[in-house]
């Protein structure tokens, strides 16, 4: 349950990041949005129990690509921003109809997806639970993973 | 949660990021809305490999990871041609930059 709510906030989060960072008119305003936009989805990389990722897009995407873009407004856009003029390009509104139809596009493609996959798919509190388990051993995970690995190298090598 | 919702959820980051890079005249505008979309395609690597049959495999952060490391270097090298730009055109706007139409 707390998983269900973490996923909603964070996408939240994730998804008016990344709107705001498109549509503001002031730049450094967007660099902000983005930098929320970038932490909803690290938290979304913990939920996915990718911690290292996480870390590495706080490190990497909050740290240095946003310090990096502050850095190119200031000697691009003396003030940040388009001063007064108009904001969207010539024709942007064949834009939002393209945007609009790829999204139409990848809807219709994870379609199939929901059929086939579903039923093996795993949840993520499932492994969770299996690493608290106080009965859970390690050693022969270990070696079930080295076998998986031998197997793979094994179809590779013939 | 299944992994549909992320799914979608990327679709609609993917979205919003190419909707950004059609509409805005900004250059730097332009290059978040790529960063958004990047981002976009690592949630999908990320929760294709948490619901696969041995996540133990790690095939998913190594996809992300390299994706991370060439979109940083993407950035600046992004950031340094708008500047070079604006040098040359004094302006970062896409539509004023139009030499080779001309």
């Amino acid at each position: 349950m707390n998983e269900v709510i973490a996923f909603w906030i964070l996408s939240a989060i994730a998804v008016l990041g990344a709107l705001v960072a498109v549509r503001k008119r002031n730049l450094i305003h967007g660099v902000f949005a983005l930098l929320v936009f970038f932490a909803g989805l690290s938290g979304l990389f913990l939920l996915l129990l990718a911690e290292f990722i996480a870390a590495v897009q706080v490190l990497v995407y909050i740290g240095a690509v946003g310090v990096l873009l502050l850095f190119a407004i200031m000697l691009t856009e003396r003030v940040a921003g388009d001063d007064g003029r108009r904001m969207t390009s010539r024709g942007w509104s064949w834009g939002l109809v393209v945007a609009a139809a790829v999204f139409v596009l990848l809807l219709l493609s994870l379609w199939p997806v929901q059929q086939l996959s579903m039923p093996k798919a795993k949840d993520p509190s499932e492994f969770l639970t299996q690493i608290s388990d106080p009965g859970y051993d390690g050693n022969s995970e270990r070696k079930r993973i080295l076998n998986s690995v031998r197997t793979i190298v094994n179809r590779w090598s013939n | 949660m299944t992994l549909h919702h992320y799914l979608i959820l990327a679709a609609v980051l993917f979205c919003v990021g190419l909707m950004g890079a059609f509409t805005r005249r900004n250059a730097i505008v332009v290059l978040f809305s790529v960063e958004i979309m990047l981002n976009a395609a690592n949630l999908n690597f990320i929760a294709f490999w948490r619901y696969s049959d041995n996540p133990e495999l790690l095939h998913g952060p190594m996809f992300t990871l390299f994706a991370i490391a060439v979109a940083a270097a993407e950035v600046a090298v992004g950031l340094a041609l708008v500047i070079a730009v604006y040098r040359h055109f004094k302006t970062v706007d896409l539509e004023s930059m139009n030499t080779l139409r001309e």
